[in-house]
């Protein structure tokens, strides 16, 4: 809960003003809606999700971002290629949506049952945040030196 | 190719997989020649404006280019506005492969001037069988087959729904509760009414367009006519009977608990992803059966697989054996055969890597050379997508396809431009082995060195007609 807490208030601070600037990239259309999104520290939230009074980001998506970099999927989870934040996901118990941007392109967004959204891609942000982080932390193993194979093309 | 070069190649084959279990050591990638070379292949982005506008065509599509007149003559010169091909998300859908061949169609209608509109979903419903027992999701002949037998209805005529996850959802939702209630005891009118009720509750709790209540009208009348099917009672039954028949064969006989669950789970996923498939392919037939459009001509599939295939002369494997000499523990004979690199390989990781490394590294650069003389994408198929990508974990043998478009020298490492379809942004965008394109959505650059690694490219796959 400490964790969840300290990651609600990492997400906060992030948030400036600067941030508002990129609504209307930050916005995508689900059908026949329009719905627009928080850039927070490279996640994007739903607008929806406001800060509480303690000021941390109480909504489901919210908290799906902070358990994101717990969870370890398996090479069976993601067997035809799947986005492995949408897995991810669906993991945290949301529903994937489809959003498009201004220009059409695809977006899979996670749904929560109290109407907050994240975009998978901040899932997976997330958890390679967090492994990043951790393998930062670790000594890293000598790369051997490598051919290089002369191309003929 | 000689009799002895099919006795010795399973053996070359069969050691690498026989080192595949090793620790993957990722090779560095050709440094001698990272020519920069990218299909202009401009998605919805800053590059283009914004589906619908009017603009002076050509200024849209090279604006902000530094050679504008080299952007100019990518795109034949003909200083039109061709239509872009959006990213795609293929979202929890395992899917890849047929977001793959309609990436390669698409970029081949945009380049002749058509409608970029070959939708994957579509393509992928039309093979719901990669979800039974036994079959492997990862495959490209299948898709293409499928392609060349069914053809596509376009993107747009889906687009409400199979961008709509929310309605999608309901679909299947109502439709398989009515097809359960049809079979166990249900009766026929329950499925409409159902279905129907579903549709239009969810609908009208939303803020809803005209043209979505359109659809709605359309998909209530769509459950009419599967509802009213003679033989639906039996197609629900069979379609039932075969989900059984995954959960049962899929799950692990044996294991640990853990594992037992696991394949549990696995096989329902399976079941339920079956399930969603055929009731996509019930609705996509009524929703776009008069807009089918067929191929002209098939399309072929040549594929070229790592190890070996590219490898095939003397002079080639001679070149490898140099390439790779520092590896072996003793000097390889003047006369290199794949025999003796098989032997002197054999026990030997940091040998088998490099050949392998080597070979890829190969494929890779001759495949960007195919793609700028041909003027034509190619599937690529990479064994970890998530590896490559920079995640690490409980993950292995992830395959994934994607479809490659160029090659670049980006922060003095080389690599590869793929078009993925895991959506607009950039996931994993600081991991230091993949970059995006900001103003190319759905464009990412991959080292050569993650591509040339145990991660990295299996098969190259040319699906051109």
């Amino acid at each position: 809960m400490k964790q969840l807490v300290l990651i609600m208030f990492a997400l906060s601070t992030s948030y400036t003003s600067g941030a508002l600037a990129n609504e209307h990239r930050n916005c995508f259309r689900f059908g026949g809606q329009r719905a627009c999104f928080h850039e927070l520290g490279g996640s994007l939230l739903s607008m929806d999700c406001q800060l509480t009074k303690e000021r941390i980001y109480a909504c489901a998506a919210a908290k799906a971002l902070a358990k994101a970099p717990g969870l370890i999927l398996d090479a069976d989870e993601l067997e035809g290629g799947k986005n492995p934040g949408a897995v991810l996901c669906q993991k945290l118990g949301g529903r994937i949506v489809i959003g498009n941007d201004r220009f059409g392109n695809q977006e899979s967004f996670c749904a929560f049952d109290d109407k907050s959204m994240t975009t998978s891609a901040s899932l997976a942000y997330a958890q390679e945040r967090a492994r990043a982080a951790q393998s930062a932390a670790k000594p890293k193993p000598a790369m051997p030196a490598a051919a290089a194979p002369k191309t003929s093309r | 190719m000689s009799a002895t070069m099919l006795w010795i190649r399973p053996l070359l084959i069969s050691s690498l997989i026989l080192l595949a279990g090793l620790p993957a050591v990722a090779q560095e990638a050709p440094a001698t020649d990272c020519e920069a070379f990218r299909l202009d292949w401009v998605t919805g982005g800053p590059l283009n404006p914004e589906p619908g506008a009017s603009s002076s065509s050509d200024k849209a599509v090279c604006a902000g280019v530094e050679d504008r007149a080299a952007c100019l003559l990518r795109h034949k010169g003909d200083g039109k506005q061709h239509d872009y091909v959006i990213a795609h998300d293929q979202g929890a859908n395992g899917n890849c492969t047929f977001q793959a061949v309609a990436g390669v169609l698409n970029f081949e209608k945009s380049a002749g001037g058509g409608k970029p509109d070959v939708s994957p979903e579509y393509l992928a419903a039309q093979d719901c069988d990669n979800f039974l027992p036994g079959q492997s999701l990862h495959n490209t002949s299948r898709a293409i087959s499928s392609f060349n037998k069914n053809g596509s209805c376009t993107r747009e005529d889906l687009a409400q729904v199979t961008n709509g996850g929310e309605l999608s959802e309901t679909l299947e939702k109502s439709y398989f509760s009515s097809a359960i209630l049809s079979v166990f005891g249900g009766s026929l009118p329950n499925i409409n009414k159902d279905s129907k009720a579903d549709i239009c509750s969810t609908l009208s709790s939303k803020d809803t367009s005209p043209g979505t209540l359109a659809l709605a009208v359309e998909l209530g009348a769509i459950t009419d006519k599967i509802g009213a099917e003679k033989n639906v009672s039996d197609a629900m039954g069979a379609r039932l009977d075969v989900e059984k028949r995954i959960r049962a064969d899929t799950a692990a006989p044996s294991g640990t608990a853990e594992q037992k669950q696991s394949a549990k789970d696995r096989a329902k996923q399976r079941a339920n992803e079956y399930g969603r498939c055929k009731a996509d392919q019930d609705f996509f037939k009524y929703l776009c059966a008069d807009k089918v459009q067929k191929p002209g001509a098939p399309h072929l599939e040549k594929k070229e697989k790592v190890p070996a295939d590219n490898f095939k002369s003397a002079a080639d494997l001679k070149e490898l054996a140099n390439a790779c000499a520092s590896k072996f523990s003793k000097p390889l004979p003047k006369t290199v055969t794949e025999n003796n690199l098989v032997a002197a390989m054999k026990g030997n990781a940091e040998a088998s890597d490099c050949v392998q490394a080597y070979m890829k590294s190969r494929l890779l650069s001759e495949s960007v050379g195919n793609i700028e003389k041909n003027g034509k994408p190619l599937i690529i198929a990479v064994s970890d997508a998530t590896g490559l990508m920079g995640k690490s974990g409980k993950r292995s043998d992830v395959g994934h396809a994607m479809v490659l478009i160029g090659r670049e020298k980006r922060a003095g490492q080389c690599g590869y431009w793929v078009r993925n379809s895991w959506g607009s942004s950039c996931p994993m965008g600081d991991s230091g082995k993949i970059l995006c394109d900001p103003d190319r959505p759905g464009n990412v650059w991959i080292s050569a060195a993650s591509l040339s690694s145990s991660a990295g490219v299996q098969s190259i796959y040319n699906v051109s007609p």
